[in-house]
């Protein structure tokens, strides 16, 4: 069949001459709410071991908060402790003893 | 911005509704994008291969998005980009000239189980993938799309004017190649 030569555009439909395969853009649409659900477990579990990291400075962190404060509280009391043994040892005359001998000098 | 873009950009911004207002993003444009890419790499695969990547960079770049352009003229240029890239690619890879190029693309055309046209179609095909690759954007974009000039300027970022004459040039060497096919 000989080719036709004087074509204009108008006389070719402007419809495109292409199919997809069945149901293909509402598989898409699925396929690809999934792939972005995987990105995002995939960054979580990217950053799951600098979470880690950072649960476990948070803890220290607590930890020593606690321990410190228990130790201060151990030390005033130990403190408070050791001038009431002092004072246990001393008797009250020889405190007015003391003091009198100091006021003289 | 319309109103609705406008709240799209909203949820887009918000962590918690992003995942939600992105999946309605794919539903609205898949189509219009898909066969953007289509007219250009012709074969379905290589059309649902730069789709993906497309929404995927999309998707990827949504924190570097802030509403200065519309989100058709930003999902087009993604595609476009993405679109020329894979063609880039494809050369590479295979080394060819345009030549052969323009070859690999009808065999690609003749070897798609999803090509319905007629002989008519077919030679306009054969037509098109003669002329060079932003001409042929530039027309598949205005022929089969009639996209205006203004909106084809703001996704390829050339001036009105010489969208004009390119598809003037395009449309010139189609006839040209019809008489000489």
């Amino acid at each position: 069949m000989e080719k036709k030569k004087h074509i204009s555009l108008d006389e070719i439909s402007n419809k495109l001459p292409f199919g997809v395969p069945e149901n293909y853009f509402d598989q898409f649409a699925v396929q690809f709410d999934n792939q972005i659900a995987i990105n995002h477990i995939s960054f979580v579990n990217r950053y799951r071991p600098w979470m880690y990291v950072a649960a476990v400075f948070v803890g220290v962190l607590l930890f020593g908060r606690v321990f410190f404060t228990a130790y201060q509280n151990n030390q005033a009391a130990n403190t408070e402790n050791y001038e009431m043994y002092v004072m246990s040892q001393v008797d009250e005359d020889e405190i007015i003893d003391y003091y009198l001998t100091e006021g003289n000098n | 911005m319309s109103q609705t873009e406008a709240e799209l950009l909203l949820q887009l911004n918000n962590p918690h509704k992003r995942s939600a207002a992105f999946s309605g993003i794919v539903r609205s444009y898949q189509e219009r994008l898909y066969w953007h890419i289509r007219k250009m790499v012709l074969s379905h695969d290589d059309a649902n291969d730069v789709l993906q990547n497309t929404f995927m960079k999309a998707w990827n770049g949504l924190d570097g998005f802030r509403g200065d352009a519309q989100i058709t003229t930003w999902l087009y240029r993604i595609a476009t980009n993405e679109t020329l890239t894979f063609l880039a690619n494809k050369r590479m890879r295979n080394l060819t000239s345009i030549d052969n190029e323009e070859a690999s693309l009808l065999q690609n055309l003749k070897s798609d189980t999803y090509f319905d046209g007629d002989e008519l179609q077919l030679r306009l095909q054969k037509a098109i993938v003669t002329l060079p690759e932003k001409q042929r954007l530039v027309f598949n974009m205005k022929y089969f799309d009639d996209i205006t000039y203004e909106q084809m300027e703001a996704i390829l970022g050339t001036s009105v004017g010489a969208l004009k004459a390119s598809y003037h040039h395009a449309v010139k060497k189609i006839e040209k190649f019809f008489e000489e096919d």
